[in-house]
């Protein structure tokens, strides 16, 4: 049994096999990644295109209907990869081959939020990969770097966040792992992603979650989680008006500087103030008795914390500026 | 120096003048032309002509209309325009300038001794 898709090429639908479709779309973007920067480039893969249903079309079996892997080789083979494409013009050349030199001249590495692989921003990740060095270390120094720095760590990673973009091309993700963009590591990664996508889904059917999830999270919609984080973020705002002393904590600018000694224990000691820990403790113990809703509750908990901090932070901004005048 | 790489530049070279040539009886749309070159062997793979229809569109030596057809999405026929009829006939005095001085040089060099 083989799962078929839909497809429209050039205004002409067909049902092809899953594989089949694999075979073709990475045949169709290596097309448009050759001719993408060409001149008239949109007209050459259009009529590609079109040639290609025109092959499909004489192909095709009437009574099935259905295009298969092999039909999608042989069109191929008929097509013809770019590389073997013989171009009349000299003075084009350079355009004809972008795979190579037009593209490999930015391979340089570039900074991107690399959102594969996000907790957050995936400003760690991005991190991680710029200087090619551990996920997992990144995250724990950041981690350790909010006390030491008394929480501007925060900030400067909401400053990146916003001024990074996250790498959503796959040129884009090979130049953040500095790789050369050709068509074929191009191809490859779109086929990594691909079995990616499938292993993980497969896994994820298998598994008792899904069904229980399928209940749950169906009815949590994208909007609904930022309610749910806006929520979390505004009852940290609150749990921090309610404290003492909370002017008293970051009442010296140089605080980035002078650091943890200075500043650690109040920082700490706020936050697990009664007040905030009982909620916490609360919080978890309804994520624990109703354990769907538990990866919620910690993103709630999480966020209280950091949103307190985050509100911290800005009010020693303030602090700082009305100080300045 | 490759022998397959100096062929394909020879047929690179002449691929253009083929098209114009093939376009200069009657109009013809792409399966066509794909047709008569490969009869003539001048084309490997189909795809080489798709960028060279467009570049001799874009520099006006071809001009393309849409026909619908009885099967499949409409198709665009081709057809030279006058820009296009000069430059063939250029291309023509070229050609058999070309081909006497190979046949010169042919014979010159070939003349039994």
């Amino acid at each position: 049994m083989k799962k078929t898709v839909t497809i429209n090429i050039s205004g002409h639908m067909f049902y092809i096999d899953e594989d089949a479709y694999t075979r073709l779309r990475a045949y169709l973007d290596k097309i448009e990644t050759t001719f993408r920067n060409q001149e008239s480039g949109d007209e050459i893969i259009t009529d590609i295109e079109s040639r290609v249903a025109e092959m499909f079309n004489e192909r095709i079996n009437r009574e099935t209907g259905v295009v298969y892997i092999e039909m999608v080789d042989d069109v191929i083979a008929t097509m013809g990869e770019p590389e073997q494409f013989e171009d009349g013009d000299d003075s084009e050349k350079k355009t004809y081959t972008p795979p190579t030199t037009l593209l490999a001249r930015r391979s340089k590495k570039r900074f991107f939020r690399d959102i594969d692989n996000r907790v957050f921003g995936g400003v760690c990740a991005g991190i991680a990969n710029y200087f090619n060095i551990d996920l997992l270390l990144v995250r724990i120094i950041s981690v350790l770097l909010i006390p030491f720095t008394s929480g501007a760590i925060i900030l400067i990673y909401a400053v990146l966040w916003i001024a990074l973009p996250p790498a959503l091309t796959t040129a884009q993700k090979l130049e953040m792992r500095g790789e050369n963009i050709t068509i074929n590591n191009i191809e490859k990664t779109i086929r990594d992603e691909y079995d990616e996508v499938k292993k993980n889904f497969s896994k994820f059917k298998d598994s008792p979650t899904y069904k229980k999830g399928e209940n749950f999270f169906h009815k949590f919609s994208k909007r609904d989680k930022s309610t749910l984080i806006i929520i979390a973020v505004v009852i940290g705002a609150a749990l921090l008006f309610q404290m003492p002393h909370f002017n008293g904590i970051f009442h010296a600018p140089g605080a980035i500087f002078t650091g943890f000694t200075h500043h650690v224990a109040p920082t700490f000691n706020h936050i697990f103030f009664p007040g905030a820990l009982t909620f916490v403790l609360i919080l978890l113990v309804i994520g624990l008795i109703f354990k769907t809703v538990l990866k919620v509750i910690l993103y709630v908990i999480a966020f209280l914390l950091l949103g307190s901090l985050a509100l911290k932070v800005i009010f020693w901004l303030f602090g700082g500026f009305l100080l300045m005048c | 120096m490759n022998v397959e790489n100096v062929k394909a530049q020879m047929r690179k070279g002449v691929l253009e003048y083929c098209i114009l040539l093939i376009l200069s009886n009657n109009d013809a749309y792409a399966s066509d032309i794909i047709k008569q070159l490969k009869e003539a062997k001048m084309i490997v793979v189909e795809g080489t002509l798709y960028p060279l229809l467009t570049r001799l569109k874009n520099a006006k030596l071809l001009s393309y209309r849409w026909e619908e057809s009885t099967q499949g999405p409409p198709r665009k026929y081709y057809a030279l325009t006058e820009e296009g009829r000069t430059f063939l006939s250029e291309m023509d005095a070229s050609w058999n300038e070309l081909i006497n001085a190979v046949e010169l040089i042919h014979q010159t060099n070939n003349t039994p001794e």
